[in-house]
């Protein structure tokens, strides 16, 4: 069984990809004003995953192009939805078996950077990747209303059935 | 010291509120319809915390009015900016005492409403808040981008040294 902190990840990826659902690959590219439009928005959780869980922790890097396109300073651009969606999908996958192996133990150690410690634990960043999401979740649902869009998910989801509170073993 | 929940409730609740400082009244009660306005949406967390913390935790209504404006489905309004920053202050400041009082064990029970016990843990509450906070903070910065402000915050903000990962004590 996964670490209750990966099982609430787990959820919000879930409820990030529900907040995805029936968006078509030109309105993943609009922008609005000085806004990322929605296709840029899921490479850039894309990228803070393979940072993470692929690059940092493990020393892997899938997409090395993510770096460039969609780190938090990147410019804005407008790949597609599409391909992007795909790559998230790929980076999410291939960092599960790690995510699968973290303990309580585990998530009070260093998350290195460049092989040294810059005061991030992987606890820490767990919750910052889960809050991240959530904040562009947000941000996303804003856009598609002001898109129009109608019959839009309500959240916070199904929580009680699908991650309930559990405490963490010691 | 609290349960390292409640400490992410605090952290969350900070990072709210740091995305809405320096908005004026004018710009908290605007509509980018069919959205709600800042304002509305700061009412609706205090809603939340009051429901969930005040109502559910301990059998108390502080500020019925609250109850009755800004609930999930309550009709749209646009509030004076300073009452509800006022009325979250005063719901989170009396909910604050019953938060420090949480352990795992009673993050496991399940809540008990007009009687009867429900399907939610007061852990799943506590979690339920934290994403609807990030949700709507992604919503708020959206909107503040939409009307041109400039210079704005980055999320997630310094969850390292603000609250870190630390485990449960069970």
């Amino acid at each position: 069984m996964a670490h209750p902190l990966v099982d609430q990840l787990r959820f919000t990826r879930s409820e990030w990809q529900r907040g995805l659902e029936g968006l078509s690959e030109e309105d993943g590219a609009k922008h609005f004003g000085q806004m990322n439009c929605i296709g840029w928005i899921v490479g850039h959780l894309a990228w803070q995953e393979q940072r993470y869980w692929l690059d940092r922790a493990q020393g892997k890097v899938l997409f090395p192009q993510m770096q460039g396109l969609f780190a938090g300073d990147a410019p804005m651009s407008t790949p597609s939805f599409k391909e992007v969606l795909e790559i998230w999908k790929a980076v999410t996958k291939a960092s599960d078996p790690f995510l699968d192996s973290l303990t309580t133990e585990g998530l009070l150690a260093e998350l290195l950077y460049q092989g040294k410690p810059i005061g991030q634990s992987l606890g820490s960043e767990m919750r910052r990747i889960t809050y991240h999401y959530w904040y562009h979740t947000g941000e996303i649902q804003s856009i598609r209303q002001m898109l129009g869009q109608k019959n839009l998910p309500d959240y916070v989801g199904e929580i009680e059935k699908e991650a309930p509170y559990r405490p963490e073993k010691n | 010291m609290a349960h390292p929940l409640v400490d992410q409730l605090r952290f969350t609740r900070s990072e709210f509120m740091r995305a809405v400082k320096g908005v004026s009244d004018q710009d908290a009660r605007k509509r980018l319809l069919p959205m709600n306005c800042i304002s509305w949406n700061i009412g609706h967390l205090a809603w939340q915390e009051q429901r969930y913390f005040l109502s559910f935790g301990q059998g108390q209504m502080l500020l019925p009015d609250i109850n009755e404006e800004f609930a999930y489905g309550a009709p749209a309004s646009t509030p004076a900016l300073k009452d509800v920053l006022k009325a979250w202050r005063t719901i989170t400041r009396a909910a604050d005492p019953w938060l420090d009082s949480l352990t795992s064990a009673k993050l496991q029970q399940f809540v008990i409403h007009q009687g009867k016990p429900t399907a939610r843990m007061y852990g799943n509450l506590l979690q339920r808040v934290i994403y609807h906070y990030w949700y709507h903070l992604g919503e708020n910065m959206a909107i503040r981008q939409k009307l041109g402000h400039t210079h704005l915050a980055d999320f997630v903000g310094n969850i390292d040294r603000q609250a870190p990962y630390h485990p449960e004590k069970n």
